[in-house]
């Protein structure tokens, strides 16, 4: 977790809010940074996570993960982590030798027509019920990234569906929290992409957008991060507060300033 | 013929499509949309004009009369349709028994007319969608009636929604509050406690496909005019109010067919069942459609009104001032269109901040595309602000005689010049030929 995020975002591993849906957009970069942050910030807060990662293997995220201070095989075995290993679960579903692994995996839809991710919801629900014996504070789903979804063939729709019934069980019943990654990108006219994010705008309450330099690469700016926060509109309009700042990653650490003010140009 | 091709591009009428209709269907959107204001919005027949009339004012589906004739179909409502002489007509049940009959140019729940005892009520108005008058009858019958609200992502739209649910529970209506896209506890947050009594919400959030057989909720699958006049007979009696949390999440699911048939029989359905619908309200999120899926939508609301985010400078810097950009149609054909600041104060009461500067009330038939601004993307700045002009009109063109700088040219200095001049050895001056230096 970066402690500079943290400060900009207001959080901290103590009291992590509830109930609120991230969305993590990268465009013209990779936003996995955010994904990484996200994932150690929630289990060092002590949250339950159950962690949806179709991108990456289970041994790329741990290493990470390790450079950030936490690792995600204790959290595992600890049953704090529930990791779910797209890569391999996908080419079990499809190459397997087992029935009932097919049957049961939660990515079915992959060999079948692809529309129905009731299954993964199953899936995700179920291991994010609380047990009797955990003492875990609010559960949270991540997941890396919606994007892999619509390039296996799912509909924009089904994924709304998927992630709508994520919303209810996971935000509005568990009181958790949810994170995605959606990647996006304004000039590839890719429109079940945009369905889907703009969507998503629409029903989380913060977003995190990071976005590729416009004028180019830089050495000491690797891109800028939209933050925009939603405005409750529970008891009257507010403001949706918009902020852009500049980052660099490092080894272990991504240092924000705000724009035009990096260690390169001062 | 255009309006031919055009409308041949809606697909099969019964709303039994491939899935993801929705935008299959509009595909060749505003192809369709330009040959329905061509083929039946250059002209305003009058009220209860004769079927012939219109048939000569849908010139495309009147040629294709002999080709087409004898089509056939059973709609997703029980309903049939079938095509007679060149037009669209359906029969089915429309509440307790009482056989609807219509006619129209598409079966697509835009029915542009009614027969009733021989004789067509309706009217024209322009871009070929009609709306019903409320002729004699004390429901309503419009295909979809009240304000729409259209927000983007950049702007929500919920807050304004809520002014509009607060106003009706206000007059004592009962609203009925279709959930799908906000919990219920989020939706009713900030509503005084004796006006939540009035808002009935409900419950498409948390169950709406029946994944988790929850009992209770209202299922995607039940948003049809009897499915929806059901819900509504569950409430008190009374003037009823119908909000829809959003349109758009409807129609993702369902296409957009369906959709706007089962928004113009609520009404009806309601009726049969005793209640009347006063105003059926609908959050649409604009970016989520195809242009063409909203401009018909548009066409078909009695009031629209969209949302912006404000310029900066406007209003406090507490609340979030929005831009409205309002269109309504009054029941006499008449068109307003206006655009205003709003914000929303605590307990949803809506609060006006002033009309744009500058702007001129566009005429309806105005097409907003046709005056493309050319410097309206630039990276460089070609207009002035107010100081910036001053400053130019104040700067002195150097060609520009002003009384000034003749009077310096003419004035005589007062310090004057003088010329010391010290003869050098090789200086040969001769007094009386000044000129002897020249070489002439």
């Amino acid at each position: 977790m970066f402690l500079e995020l943290n400060e900009l975002l207001n959080a901290s591993p103590e009291r992590p809010e509830q109930g609120k849906l991230t969305l993590l957009c990268d465009t013209k970069t990779d936003g996995s940074f955010l994904v990484h942050h996200f994932l150690s910030f929630y289990l060092k807060a002590g949250c339950k996570v159950c962690f949806v990662a179709l991108l990456q293997s289970f041994s790329h995220y741990n290493i990470i993960a390790q450079k950030l201070g936490v690792s995600l095989t204790a959290a595992k075995e600890r049953g704090q982590l529930v990791f779910l290993e797209g890569l391999k679960s996908c080419f079990d579903v499809l190459f397997g030798e087992e029935q009932h692994v097919r049957q049961t995996s939660p990515l079915r839809f992959v060999s079948e027509d692809g529309s129905n991710l009731k299954t993964m919801y199953e899936f995700v629900r179920t291991s994010l019920m609380a047990s009797g014996s955990d003492s875990w504070k609010c559960p949270v789903l991540l997941m890396d990234d919606l994007s892999v979804l619509l390039s296996l063939g799912v509909r924009p729709v089904d994924v709304l569906d998927f992630i709508h019934y994520c919303r209810v069980a996971v935000c509005s019943q568990l009181k958790g929290n949810i994170v995605v990654l959606v990647h996006s990108n304004d000039d590839s006219e890719d429109e079940a992409n945009e369905l889907v994010v703009n969507s998503l705008c629409h029903q989380s309450n913060l977003i995190l957008w990071a976005e590729g330099l416009a004028t180019g690469f830089c050495k000491d700016v690797h891109g800028q991060l939209k933050i925009i926060q939603k405005g409750s509109s529970e008891l009257k309009a507010e403001r949706t507060l918009l902020r852009i700042y500049q980052y660099k990653i490092q080894d272990k650490n991504v240092t924000f300033f705000a724009r035009g003010m990096s260690a390169a140009v001062l | 013929m255009a309006e031919l091709e055009g409308r041949g591009r809606w697909g099969d009428p019964w709303g039994e499509g491939e899935p993801g209709g929705v935008r299959k269907w509009w595909g060749g959107g505003a192809r369709g949309r330009e040959s329905l204001g061509a083929g039946v919005g250059e002209e305003e027949p009058g009220r209860g004009g004769d079927l012939e009339r219109r048939r000569k004012h849908c010139g495309g589906l009147g040629g294709a009369r002999g080709a087409m004739g004898g089509a056939r179909g059973r709609g997703s409502q029980g309903e049939s349709w079938r095509k007679r002489r060149g037009t669209w007509q359906v029969r089915g049940v429309g509440g307790a028994g009482a056989t609807l009959r219509a006619q129209g140019l598409s079966p697509y729940g835009e029915v542009i007319g009614r027969r009733r005892r021989g004789r067509l009520v309706g009217s024209w108005k322009g871009r070929g969608v009609c709306v019903f008058p409320n002729g004699g009858e004390a429901i309503p019958i419009s295909p979809a009636r009240g304000p729409f609200p259209a927000d983007t992502a950049e702007c929500e739209g919920h807050s304004l929604l809520k002014t509009f649910v607060a106003a009706s529970a206000h007059r004592g209506e009962s609203v009925h509050i279709f959930g799908f896209e906000i919990p219920e506890e989020e939706l009713l947050a900030g509503f005084d406690p004796d006006m939540t009594v009035r808002l009935l919400y409900q419950d498409g959030f948390t169950d709406p496909l029946r994944w988790t057989g929850e009992a209770g909720g209202f299922g995607a699958e039940e948003f049809t005019a009897l499915g929806v006049a059901g819900r509504l007979a569950r409430g008190p009696a009374g003037p009823v109010t119908v909000v829809l949390d959003s349109l758009s999440w409807l129609l993702l699911r369902q296409p957009l067919p369906a959709v706007c048939q089962t928004l113009g029989r609520i009404p009806r359905a309601a009726a049969s069942a005793g209640l009347r619908v006063t105003r059926i309200l609908a959050l649409l999120h604009e970016d989520l459609h195809p242009p063409g899926l909203v401009e018909t939508l548009r066409s078909l609301a009695q009031a629209v009104v969209g949302v912006r985010p404000a310029p900066e400078g406007i209003g406090s810097g507490e609340d979030a001032p929005r831009l409205a950009s309002m269109l309504q149609r009054k029941g006499t054909g008449k068109v307003l269109t206006k655009e205003e600041y709003f914000t929303v104060l605590a307990g949803f009461t809506p609060k006006a901040l002033g009309e744009p500067t500058g702007s001129v009330p566009r005429d309806e038939d105005a097409d907003p595309h046709s005056t493309v601004d050319p410097t309206a993307n630039l990276t460089f700045n070609l207009r002035l602000s107010d100081t910036e002009r001053r400053a130019r009109d104040g700067m002195p063109l150097p060609f520009h005689f002003s009384a000034q700088k003749k009077s310096s040219l003419l004035e005589a200095s007062t310090s004057g010049g003088k010329i010391y001049y010290e003869p050098d050895a090789a200086d040969d001056l001769d007094e009386e030929d000044p000129d002897d230096d020249l070489d002439v």
